[in-house]
């Protein structure tokens, strides 16, 4: 493609003429940025995406466990978002509702306020 | 065409285009998939768990029904509806003696649901799934002293 000087095209056909030829090129860093910059914020955003997946899992678990602990007498040491709460059951006895609230930190421009969410442990009392 | 074919020009951009976001989002569709199994197999195991504890700390044989009625209403409200499962798990119950609560005896509850897909539409039409049926069970021991 024969090149263009941009200092004949002053109108907006010309402009975009001018950044195609930018884009199209691979003299210099432009290529490399125009590479680098989007696939690194895409590998960010599914690794964050991987993060979320196994963290909520985990924490899940985790909370489960504490409900679970708790329920057998002995929740004074753990951490809640709210204290858990004793619903009662038909026929006597109660079950422990627990909730803890996680936060993530944010790895990816795409998500600026972290990744929070909330997990729930519910268990039958001892 | 053949000389579009083998120019380079621009080919970084094509790279990125043609190549990263087909192999990467599909991942990210996969990655989701896997969660929301995982996610239900745990909560299963867990919801069949707890009604069996409910069903054998039972004192009478009329509450047992209900007990496990609220634990899955529970489940179902604090546990599937927030994860995004909009479908409704059921209870199967099976009793090595009659009647179920004599003492040592074994209480086997089995939870299951059918988790519905929400298939793509469009180009992406081909990325669909079946339904998947799930279930898990836990055997609790009623209290021989009771």
């Amino acid at each position: 493609m024969t090149p263009v000087d941009p200092k004949f095209h002053p109108s907006l056909a010309g402009k975009l003429r001018r950044s195609l030829l930018v884009m199209r090129g691979e003299e210099g860093n432009i290529e490399s940025a125009l590479t680098l910059i989007p696939l690194m914020i895409l590998f960010l955003s599914v690794l964050q995406i991987c993060i979320s997946v196994y963290s909520r899992d985990t924490y899940s678990q985790f909370t489960q466990g504490a409900v679970a602990f708790a329920a057998m007498g002995d929740g004074a040491s753990e951490t809640w978002s709210s204290n858990p709460i004793a619903l009662p059951l038909p026929g006597g006895g109660s079950v422990l509702v627990g909730q803890r609230e996680i936060d993530n930190p944010a790895i990816t421009p795409l998500l600026p306020a972290g990744d929070s969410f909330l997990t729930t442990g519910i268990a039958v009392q001892e | 065409m053949l000389l579009f074919l083998r120019d380079q020009e621009g080919s970084a951009v094509i790279e990125f285009v043609v190549l990263a976001l087909p192999l990467l989002l599909p991942l990210t569709v996969y990655l989701n998939e896997v969660h929301q199994n995982s996610i239900i197999n745990s909560d299963l195991h867990n919801l069949a768990r707890q009604s069996a504890r409910a069903f054998i700390t039972s004192s009478d044989d009329n509450f047992e029904q209900a007990r496990m009625q609220t634990i899955l209403t529970l489940f179902e409200n604090k546990i599937f509806r927030p994860a995004g499962i909009p479908e409704n798990p059921t209870l199967n119950i099976e009793c090595s003696a009659t009647p179920c609560l004599t003492p040592d005896s074994q209480i086997k509850v089995t939870a299951s649901i059918t988790h519905i897909h929400e298939n793509f539409s469009g180009i992406f039409r081909f990325i669909s799934a079946p339904s998947v049926q799930f279930s898990a069970s836990d055997t609790q021991i009623v209290d021989a002293w009771r």
